[in-house]
């Protein structure tokens, strides 16, 4: 079996039995995205040498979910106050204080896991989204881990003609502005 | 430069105006003003070369086998036939042809080519799991059985892309084999003591 290792991030579509899990994994030749389905999975290999690009924008599920949660905090939190006083049956109370430890826990956990983003990766024939890769400290690291592996495929591959490529791990770390190129 | 791929913006699906040339940056869509980071590879601006344009057979020269009227350029490494520029495909420093890599593909030791796995120990589990469930209804033993041929069916069948080991799938043929182990007992004295 072949050294892989496995690349930052994961996600889970759906619920119950029909849920999905996707993962990304690093080779020395290829890329391999797993859909993990129940007892079976489905796997696509890319090879380093046909990625053309790959985008990663931000998409607006962690700002919502921040939002939803923390009205729900503010819900939970004025049933509380004004049910303290009132002789509120014990059950109800328990249901308050759970909803409100519920919404502060996914609240905490969607702080800390940080914004999420929509990560695609295009190859010739193929537009693919990278479902694991939906966070955006994610993607930027499992990037940045498989850029070598692209860099030294299409190294060997790229006509004499293209300008050579700026050095990617300073645009990894600081990609504020594109960068120019250069003509020899 | 050629680029036939079109990179959209992730927000509004808006094709990317992309500079030319490779590297990393972030990128504003002009359609939704939306910030969209990019990495570009060199693969993105090669213009690979399309297979050749078809030489018409001519007399002296081999034909390819599934277009007759195209000259043969190659030999498909697995089963020998003539093949023409469209229907050679290189597989690893091979020449093959669509049937060959179909077949490879189904080939249970070619690892690369293989797209579905299936995870047996997660189903030797799913039946060990119903044995000892339908045990409280009395028909339980039927899956041990069945839980403990499918371990040793597909033992050597590759389960995962990734590495793995199989002490779980040992386990859980383990857990089938003491509730199989349990029912012989309960069977055994049940007739007994009739």
């Amino acid at each position: 079996m072949i050294q892989m290792s496995r690349l930052p991030g994961r996600s889970v579509k759906g619920f119950g039995w029909s849920s999905q899990r996707h993962q990304l994994w690093l080779s020395p030749e290829y890329l391999l995205y797993r859909e993990i389905s129940g007892y079976r999975e489905v796997v696509k290999r890319y090879y380093y040498g046909d990625i053309q690009a790959i985008i990663s924008g931000p998409t607006k599920s962690w700002r919502n979910c921040t939002l939803c949660t923390s009205i729900m905090l503010v819900v939970f939190l004025a049933l509380f106050a004004l049910s303290a006083p009132a002789d509120v049956s014990y059950p109800a109370m328990v249901l308050i204080i759970a909803g409100f430890v519920l919404s502060l826990i996914i609240l905490i956990i969607n702080l800390v896991l940080g914004p999420t983003c929509k990560t695609v990766l295009y190859t010739a024939t193929s537009e693919a989204p990278l479902y694991s890769l939906g966070r955006k400290r994610n993607a930027e690291q499992a990037i940045a881990l498989m850029l070598p592996f692209v860099e030294a495929a299409q190294r060997g591959e790229a006509p004499a003609a293209t300008p050579e490529p700026p050095s990617t791990s300073e645009v990894v770390a600081d990609p504020t502005a594109w960068t120019a190129p250069t003509e020899d | 430069m050629v680029r036939n791929t079109i990179v959209r913006c992730s927000a509004c699906d808006h094709a990317l105006a992309l500079p030319e040339t490779v590297g990393g940056g972030t990128l504003t869509c002009s359609h939704c003003q939306k910030p969209t980071r990019l990495w570009l590879f060199p693969a993105l601006y090669q213009n690979k070369k399309s297979a050749a344009a078809q030489v018409v057979l001519e007399e002296g020269h081999s034909s390819c086998m599934n277009h007759p009227t195209k000259r043969a350029v190659s030999v498909c490494d697995g089963c020998g036939k003539f093949l023409c520029a469209l229907c050679d495909i290189d597989w690893n420093g091979e020449h093959l042809c669509s049937a060959c890599i179909e077949h490879r593909g189904s080939d249970e030791q070619n690892d690369e080519l293989r797209t579905e796995y299936v995870h047996y120990d997660r189903v030797v589990l799913g039946f060990a799991l119903l044995t000892l469930v339908f045990s409280i209804f009395g028909f339980g033993f039927i899956f041990a059985p069945i839980a403990l041929f499918i371990g040793w069916r597909n033992w050597n069948a590759p389960w995962r892309p990734v590495p793995y080991r199989k002490w779980g799938m040992i386990i859980y043929m383990l857990l089938a084999f003491l509730a199989l182990c349990g029912w012989g007992l309960f069977l055994t004295f049940f007739f007994i003591n009739l």
